[in-house]
C-alpha cells in the first residue's frame, strides 16, 4: 500500500502543533506537579513550556539552513547510515512510548468516569481504525482534519478555561517548597514534553513562506499558554486537594458544575479529551511510520502501521492496565526519554548547522561561483580584427546576460524555491496518480536526478 | 453490488465503519436501557450498626432515585439500606438489594451521624473521596440523629414540599450564621496547612411555627403540594457547625458562635447586625437591625521584634431593614434617612467585639478557621517561620499572634 505523505502548508502545521501541545498535558500532569512541588511547581511547567517552544523555534533554524531536505538525508550526509538508523530507532520507540502513555491514561480517564464496564479491546477498537486510517491517508489529509475540527478544539478550550475561572476561590500556599524540589518535579514529569521532534521528522514536507513563521509560533505559543492556565486554574480551584483530583481538564468544569446552574457541563471537556486523543495518537503513529521507514527502507510503509498496532496493544494490554502502572511508567522510564528531543537530538542538528558539508546554502554559493569561472573568457594572445572585437563585445554581453539570468533564476530557487516547487508539487502529484506502477518508478528516479541537478545549478526541462 | 464490493475494498474505512454499525447498532438495541441498569444515587447516609463477631458493621442508606413512566412528571426516590464491615462491603450489598448497581454520579449529599463522627471521619469520607464519579460539590453533612431517620425526613420534605436539602444547605452557605459544607471545602481545610475542616450538622426537628415548611412523618409518596396532617411535624434545621483539627471533632459552634467567626472569615454574603438600646433625637431606647449589603476585607501584616501583627480591616455596607422601638414609629424617608453617627458607632463596636470574639473562639480551640496560616506565610515565609520555631508550641500560634481589628461602615 503506498502511502502519499504530501506537503502541509503554514496553518495545517500549526495546527498540528497546536493539537500536539495538549498531549499528556492536561490531563493528569497538573495534578501530579501540584503533588512534586505544590504551586512553584509552575514554575517548572513554565520552563517546560519554554523547552517545548525552544524545539518549534529549533525547527525554524533547521528549516532555514536546510529548505528541502529531510531529516534523513541532514543525518546522512554528514553523520552516516549506521547513526541515522539508530537514531531513528530511538525516536520510533520514543514516539510509540508517548503514545502508550497517553492512550492508558485516556482509557483510564473514560473507564472511571463514563464508560465503568467496558474493556480494553472495545475502546482499541474503536481508536485504532481510525489512527490508522489518519496515519495511512498521510499527513495532508491529517492537517487538513486538524484544520476542520481547529474552531471545535478552540472554542471548547476557551469555554473550560472560562468556566475554571469561576472555581477560582483560594488562598494557596505559596513558596512552600524548596527549588530543588520544582527542578526535581520538572525532571521527573518532562516526559509529556518533546513532541515537538515530530516537527523535524516532517520537516522535508513543510512548505512554509517566511512571513508565515508568525501562524506558526502564535499557535505554539497560545497552545503552551493554555497548557500553564489550564494547569494555573486547577491548582487554585483544589490546592491542597489537587491530589484527590487526578483529571485536571476534567476536574476544572467539574468543581463549578453546581455553582453555574448549567448541570453537567463536565461533559464538554470529555468531548474535547477524545478529539484531542485521536489526533495525538495519530500524529504519533505518523511520527512511528516516518521512523520505520527510514529504518526499514526495503519495507512498505503499511508495515510500519501493522508493527505499531501490534507492539501497542502488547505494551497496552500486558504492560500497562491501570493508572498506576501508567504514572510510573510516565514518570519513572519515560523522562530517561526525553533526553532524546532535548539533548541528543539538538546537539545533532546544532553539529549539522555547524558542519559546512551538504549545507545548501553554502553548497550552492559554490556553484555559482564555479559557474561563473566556467563562464567563456577571451583569450590572452588572440589577435582582435575589428570584427572579433565586436565579437567579444557581444559574447561578453551574452555572458553577463546569462550570468544575471542564472542568478536570478538562483535567488528565487534559494528563497522561493518552496513556493515555486509547490505548484508542480500539485502537477506532479495528478501526474503520479494518472501513471501506472512501473512509469511511477521511473517518474520518481527521474525526480530525484532533478533534484540533484537543480542543486547543482542546471536547469530541467520537462 | 460489485460496484459497492469494489469500492469497500478501495476504501478499507468504509468496511470499517460499517463493522462498528453492526456491532455497535446491535449491542445498544440488544443491551438493556442504562436506567434500568444503575440506581441513581442523590443522597447517601451512613449509620453505625450493631457489632457482629467483633466485628464494626456499617449501615447505609441510599435515596435511590426510581424512574416512573407516567404523563406528569414526577421525581419518586426510595431509601435502601445495606450492612457491612466496610462502606464498600455496604454498598454492594445494598446494590444487591436494589438489583441494579450503584451510580454514584448524581450524588448530591452524605449525611453521617454522630456517632461515625466522634470515632473517626477519614475511615468512612475515604471511599468516597476515591470515586471518581462524585463531584466535589457534593455536600457532606452530619447530624445529630440517625442518618437513616434523617433521610427519610428529608424525602418526604422532598416529596411533599419539594425541599431539597442539597438546596437548603448551599441556600445557608451565603449566610454569616453557617458554612459551605461540602467534600470539597472539608477536605481543603483538612489537607491543608491548618487541618482544620468545616461541616454544617443539620437536624429533622419539629418547628415551633407551623408556617415553616413541614412534612408530614407517615409514609406517604407521590406528588408534592397537599399537606397532610401527621402525627408530628418535622422540619431541617441546622443546629450547629462542627470543626474538625486533625481528623478529630473539636468544637461544635451555634449560629451565633460561627456569625462571630464568620465576621473573622469573611466568607458570608447575608446576615443582620442587631445593636440594642440606642437613643437620640430619632430613637427612644430603639433595637435596629441592619442587613449586611456588602462586604470586604483584608488582612494587613507587620512584624514588630519578631512578632507577627494581623490587622483585619473590615468594611461593611448596612441597610436599615427594621426599627424596633417600644409606642412609637419613626416618621422619616425610609430611602434618605440619614443613619446618625452614634449608632454607626453602635455598629462598629458591636462588629469589633463580634470579631474579638471569634478570634477568642478560635484561640482557645487552637482552630485557624481563617487560614491566618497562609495569609502569614505568603505575607513573608521567613519571618514568619521564624516566629513558629520561637514557640514552644507552634500549633500555638493564634495565641501568639497580636490582632487589630478596623471596623468600617457605610449604613443606608
Amino acid at each position: 500500500m503506498k502511502v502519499l505523505d504530501r506537503s502541509i502548508n503554514a496553518w495545517q502545521l500549526g495546527i498540528l502543533i497546536f493539537i500536539l501541545t495538549f498531549a499528556n498535558k492536561i490531563l493528569v500532569l497538573p495534578s501530579l506537579l501540584y503533588e512534586g512541588a505544590g504551586m512553584e511547581a509552575l514554575f517548572a511547567l513554565a520552563f517546560l513550556c519554554l523547552c517545548e517552544f525552544a524545539l518549534v523555534l529549533l525547527f525554524f533554524f533547521v528549516k532555514k539552513r536546510f529548505p528541502t531536505q529531510s531529516l534523513s538525508q541532514i543525518l546522512q550526509q554528514r553523520l552516516g547510515k549506521g547513526f541515522r538508523v539508530v537514531l531513528y530507532v530511538f525516536i520510533m520507540l520514543f514516539f510509540l512510548s508517548k503514545a502508550v502513555l497517553l492512550y492508558n491514561v485516556t482509557y483510564i480517564f473514560f473507564r472511571n468516569l463514563i464508560y465503568k464496564d467496558t474493556s480494553n479491546f472495545l475502546i482499541l477498537f474503536c481508536f485504532l481504525p481510525i489512527l490508522n486510517h489518519l496515519a495511512i491517508c498521510g499527513l495532508r489529509v491529517l492537517g487538513r482534519t486538524a484544520q476542520l475540527f481547529f474552531p471545535v478544539i478552540f472554542g471548547i478550550l476557551l469555554f473550560c478555561l472560562i468556566v475554571g475561572l469561576f472555581g477560582i476561590n483560594n488562598r494557596p500556599l505559596l513558596f512552600s517548597n524548596s527549588f530543588l524540589s520544582v527542578i526535581q518535579t520538572g525532571a521527573r514529569h518532562i516526559s509529556p514534553f518533546g513532541d515537538m521532534m515530530f516537527l523535524f521528522l516532517i520537516i522535508d514536507r513543510v512548505k512554509i513562506k517566511d512571513r508565515q513563521w508568525k501562524i506558526v509560533f502564535s499557535l505554539s505559543g497560545i497552545a503552551l499558554f493554555f497548557v500553564f492556565v489550564i494547569s494555573l486554574i486547577f491548582m487554585l480551584s483544589y490546592t491542597s486537594t489537587c491530589f484527590m483530583h487526578p483529571y485536571a481538564i476534567f476536574e476544572i468544569m467539574s468543581f463549578v458544575k453546581e455553582y453555574g446552574g448549567l448541570g453537567r457541563i463536565d461533559i464538554i471537556s470529555m468531548v474535547l479529551i477524545i478529539i484531542l486523543a485521536y489526533f495525538h495518537l495519530a500524529i504519533y503513529l505518523k511520527s512511528f511510520m516516518f521512523c520505520f521507514k527510514e529504518v526499514f527502507e526495503k519495507i512498505d510503509q503499511i508495515y510500519g502501521v501493522l508493527t505499531f498496532n501490534f507492539l501497542f496493544v502488547v505494551v497496552v494490554v500486558f504492560f500497562i492496565v491501570n493508572l498506576e502502572n501508567a504514572v510510573v511508567f510516565g514518570q519513572e522510564i519515560l523522562p530517561y526519554a526525553s533526553i532524546l528531543p532535548y539533548a541528543i537530538l539538538p546537539l545533532i542538528l546544532l553539529f549539522c548547522c555547524k558542519n559546512k558539508k551538504g549545507n545548501e546554502n553554502a553548497d550552492f554559493q559554490k556553484m555559482i561561483k564555479k559557474h561563473q569561472k566556467n563562464i567563456k573568457k577571451p583569450q590572452k594572445n588572440a589577435v582582435f580584427c575589428e570584427n572579433e572585437q565586436n565579437f567579444y563585445e557581444k559574447e561578453k554581453q551574452k555572458n553577463v546576460f546569462e550570468r544575471k539570468n542564472f542568478e536570478k533564476e538562483n535567488k528565487e530557487i534559494v528563497h522561493l524555491g518552496n513556493e515555486k516547487t509547490e505548484k508542480e508539487n500539485e502537477k506532479t502529484e495528478i501526474f503520479e496518480q494518472e501513471k501506472p506502477a512501473k512509469k511511477r518508478q521511473n517518474f520518481v528516479r527521474f525526480e530525484k536526478q532533478k533534484n540533484v541537478f537543480l542543486h547543482s545549478g542546471g536547469e530541467v526541462e520537462r | 453490488m460489485k460496484f459497492f464490493c469494489q469500492q469497500l475494498q478501495k476504501t478499507p474505512m468504509l468496511f470499517v465503519f460499517a463493522l462498528m454499525i453492526v456491532f455497535f447498532g446491535f449491542s445498544a438495541v440488544a443491551s438493556p436501557a442504562e436506567i434500568n441498569q444503575y440506581a441513581v444515587v442523590t443522597a447517601i447516609g451512613i449509620d453505625k450498626a450493631e457489632m457482629e463477631e467483633n466485628n464494626e458493621i456499617y449501615e447505609l442508606t441510599l435515596l435511590t432515585f426510581v424512574p416512573v413512566a407516567q404523563q406528569s412528571f414526577t421525581e419518586k426516590y426510595k431509601l435502601v439500606n445495606g450492612k457491612g464491615r466496610s462502606i464498600s462491603e455496604a454498598m454492594d450489598l445494598a446494590a444487591l438489594n436494589i438489583g441494579r448497581e450503584v451510580g454514584l454520579s448524581h450524588l448530591k449529599i452524605i449525611v453521617l451521624s454522630k456517632e461515625i463522627v466522634q470515632e473517626g471521619l477519614f475511615k468512612f469520607l475515604d471511599y468516597l473521596l476515591r470515586d471518581a464519579q462524585i463531584s466535589a460539590s457534593t455536600k457532606v453533612v452530619t447530624t445529630d440523629m440517625q442518618a437513616k431517620q434523617f433521610l427519610e425526613t428529608a424525602q418526604k420534605l422532598d416529596n411533599e414540599s419539594s425541599i431539597k436539602v442539597s438546596e437548603h444547605i448551599l441556600f445557608n452557605s451565603d449566610y454569616i450564621y453557617s458554612t459551605e459544607s461540602t467534600l470539597e471545602t472539608f477536605f481543603k481545610g483538612t489537607f491543608g496547612p491548618t487541618h482544620t475542616g468545616l461541616m454544617a450538622c443539620l437536624s429533622a426537628k419539629s418547628p415551633d411555627e407551623q408556617t415553616m415548611p413541614t412534612a408530614a412523618s407517615d409514609m406517604s409518596s407521590g406528588a408534592g403540594g397537599e399537606q397532610q396532617g401527621g402525627s408530628t411535624e418535622e422540619m431541617i434545621t441546622q443546629c450547629h457547625v462542627y470543626v474538625f483539627k486533625n481528623e478529630e471533632l473539636v468544637v461544635m459552634l451555634g449560629e451565633r458562635d460561627m456569625k462571630k467567626v464568620n465576621f473573622v472569615i469573611g466568607d458570608y454574603s447575608n446576615g443582620s447586625i442587631v445593636v440594642r438600646n440606642i437613643t437620640d433625637q430619632h430613637f427612644d431606647n430603639a433595637n435596629l437591625t441592619f442587613e449586611i449589603f456588602d462586604k470586604s476585607i483584608a488582612y494587613h501584616i507587620v512584624y514588630q521584634n519578631g512578632i507577627p501583627v494581623v490587622s483585619i480591616d473590615t468594611s461593611l455596607t448596612l441597610r436599615l431593614s427594621e426599627v424596633e422601638q417600644e409606642n412609637k414609629i419613626l416618621q422619616e424617608n425610609v430611602e434618605l434617612f440619614v443613619i446618625p453617627e452614634n449608632v454607626i458607632d453602635a455598629l462598629k463596636k458591636k462588629v469589633t467585639n463580634s470579631m474579638a470574639e471569634g478570634i477568642e473562639i478560635m484561640r482557645e480551640n487552637q482552630v485557624d478557621m481563617a487560614d491566618f496560616y497562609t495569609v502569614l506565610h505568603n505575607n513573608n515565609p521567613k519571618a514568619f517561620h521564624k516566629f513558629l520555631d520561637s514557640l514552644e508550641d507552634p500549633e500555638d500560634y493564634l495565641n501568639r499572634i497580636v490582632f487589630k481589628v478596623n471596623v468600617r461602615i457605610y449604613a443606608k
